[in-house]
């Protein structure tokens, strides 16, 4: 779990745990907020739509296609970029092998769910 | 609870004691291999790529997220795991095939030391205050947090929890630094794991297994009907849609966690190679696929148990209560102490490198002419060490009543999130990139993350949300924030790096693709960093 998620982790443990301060007025960000959440809303908005029109399928082909993005890059390196620094030369020891071992459970996860 | 805290006795108690007492005498033993700065805080350049990789995944998962976890596994189902799966992997590849050959080479003890040697003394500056702020911040929040959480848990006083901890991760952390830090974390992390996968074994049990869990759960209506969806349509209602973890979280903010979080960094510099530091990462992003199976299978399984739980942080508290026998229930408090010490003592080595190297360094040199000679950076440091963690635990009580200012710190981190990977990246990859270019680059991406996130209405909340008009799909919108600030930053940074002049070639040598020192030459110059010589 990265910080981001630990972070609002945290937010919610401290929520449950004690009641919620009364949120103090900004009227200031209010004004901003006023201002620019409409021109903004409409800049993003046929984005928004776009993407809420695609099939249920896209996501997870999204996410198959960003490992596999990834782990090809990682297949492209030279191997002596990749042996840098290690002791011999083991086949175990190629990293490009690892990226691909590891990639493997994460796109059949994402395929299935 | 109660119930809990009177079956912790006998074998509970005697496994808990062999923990904890385990852990100190072998973060101690690693105090005898520490002679200089080098040794203390990037344990004299010797770490194996599997403790690299344990210690990275297991400073991750403090005691909190076990609970807060499996809280929004129960709530939104197994969309949560997206912050473990998709988090981890590309961006452990970015990390150690782009970002740590690149720090490793230049042979720094921190991030913002990197940059500032790639670009200038305001960016180091800005970026060591800000992880200061958080680091030191973060450690009593976690503290008091934690020992609030083991106090639901087993009865246990929260004061005597939170002193404990301060006493046995400081005792191994000012003796042995950083390679008792990762060693523990290597013992916390097969603690954690054994005593997570003893509840996992009963949780599936319980429901008669995965299917049985899914069908108990597909039972219960339109609420958990997303439960075992992992990616969410754009428009859904919960706070995770596809599109924001895909592009928000799969390649920024996971890529900027593994590449610039100080705590992860610096235990991939400790690796005795290169080599080790590129496998470290990857070994990480190979833990990472279990974490959620161990974390929030049992927030899965309280939903099926439990259905009406008035909490769903309570879920995995409920599980601990009515799950597990004697002897296992001690075995799951010291996986939860190992996952608040895995935590705390990162944070501690962390915080204190960072000021050592990028406030007290710096200001020595400026005033002396010369570097902080090695021996006083380790009495320094080991000093500091003890300073940090005594205040930690004396504010640890108190620190709850400061909400707003952590609320604010953490605020404030991630808005740099974004940025900060920007620069980074660009510093790495394109000589042209100034240091002009990262200041503006940085400070306006800020700006920038600021103002979504008050558009957004998470920063600077209104009163009444129902004013707020929906700029973004999700009602938690940080992971499209963070996105859109990266690609600011990143235009920002190109526009005025083009516009400035750049940087000499000396200045650039191994710290940017096609300048990279030769490897014997990158040896040296790390052997003399750590050696002191």
């Amino acid at each position: 779990m990265n910080w981001q998620s630990s972070f609002f982790a945290l937010l919610t443990v401290a929520a449950s745990a004690d009641e919620e301060p009364p949120q103090p007025p900004y009227p200031w960000a209010d004004e901003i907020r006023r201002v620019l959440a409409p021109p903004l809303k409409s800049l993003l908005e046929p984005l928004d739509t776009w993407l809420a029109g695609l099939p249920a399928w896209t996501g997870p082909v999204s996410a198959t296609a960003l490992f596999l993005a990834a782990v090809f890059w990682v297949l492209l390196l030279k191997r002596e970029y990749v042996y840098l620094g290690a002791p011999d030369q083991a086949i175990w020891r190629d990293l490009r092998i690892w990226a691909l071992l590891v990639t493997l459970p994460y796109v059949v996860i994402y395929w299935m769910f | 609870m109660d119930e809990l805290a009177k079956n912790l006795a006998g074998i509970d108690l005697a496994i808990i004691l062999v923990y904890m007492v385990g852990v100190l005498a072998l973060g101690a033993f690693f105090g005898k291999y520490v002679h200089s700065a080098g040794d203390f805080f990037l344990a004299g350049k010797a770490l194996p790529f599997w403790a690299v990789g344990m210690s990275i995944v297991v400073s991750d998962i403090g005691a909190t997220d076990m609970m807060a976890g499996a809280g929004a596994t129960y709530k939104y189902g197994i969309a949560q795991a997206n912050f473990d799966w998709i988090g981890s992997v590309p961006a452990t590849f970015i990390a150690a095939f782009v970002f740590i050959p690149y720090y490793w080479r230049a042979g720094v003890y921190t991030i913002p030391e990197f940059l500032g040697r790639r670009y200038n003394g305001i960016v180091q500056t800005i970026m060591a205050v800000i992880w200061l702020c958080f680091l030191t911040s973060m450690l009593a929040i976690m503290l008091w947090m934690s020992a609030k959480f083991l106090h639901d848990v087993t009865g246990l006083n929260q004061y005597l929890a939170v002193w404990l901890t301060v006493a046995i991760v400081g005792v191994y952390t000012v003796s042995g630094g950083l390679a008792a830090v990762v060693m523990t974390d290597v013992m916390q992390m097969i603690v954690m794991f054994v005593g997570a996968a003893a509840l996992l074994f009963l949780c599936l049990w319980e429901t008669g297994g995965w299917s049985g869990m899914r069908e108990i759960i597909g039972g219960l209506g339109d609420e958990t009907a997303d439960h075992f969806k992992l990616l969410l349509p754009h428009d859904t209602t919960g706070p995770y849609p596809w599109t924001g973890i895909v592009f928000g979280l799969g390649i920024v903010l996971s890529t900027g966690y593994f590449a610039g979080n100080q705590a992860v960094v610096q235990r991939a510099l400790g690796a005795r190679s290169e080599w080790d530091a590129k496998a470290g990462m990857i070994f990480a992003g190979f833990l990472k696929l279990f974490i959620p199976i161990l974390v929030f299978v049992p927030g899965l399984t309280a939903r099926a148990l439990h259905p009406d739980l008035p909490e769903p942080d309570s879920a995995m508290p409920t599980l601990v209560v009515d799950l597990l026998p004697p002897g296992l229930t001690g075995l799951m408090v010291a996986a939860f102490f190992a996952a608040l010490m895995s935590s705390v003592d990162s944070y501690l080595n962390s915080c204190t490198t960072m000021f050592v190297s990028d406030v007290y360094g710096p200001l020595y040199r400026q005033v002396t002419r010369v570097a902080l000679p090695q021996g006083q950076g380790l009495i320094l440091g080991r000093v500091l060490t003890v300073v940090l963690i005594v205040v930690a635990g004396l504010t640890a009580p108190v620190i709850e009543r400061f909400e707003t200012i952590y609320v604010a710190i953490q605020t404030m981190l991630s808005l740099f999130q974004g940025p900060t990977l920007a620069i980074l990246l660009l510093g790495i990859l394109w000589s042209r990139t100034t240091g002009w270019g990262a200041v503006a680059g940085l400070v306006l991406g800020v700006s920038l993350t600021g103002l979504l996130s008050l558009l957004g209405g998470t920063l600077f909340a209104p009163a009444d949300p129902a004013q707020l008009v929906k700029v973004f799909p999700s009602d938690d919108p940080f992971l499209f924030i963070s996105f859109w600030s990266f690609l600011f930053s990143l235009a920002v940074t190109v526009i005025v790096s083009l516009l400035t002049p750049r940087e000499p070639p000396e200045k650039l040598r191994g710290l940017v693709f096609g300048h990279v020192m030769k490897d014997d030459a990158a040896q040296a110059v790390l052997r003399e960093r750590v050696n002191g010589s």
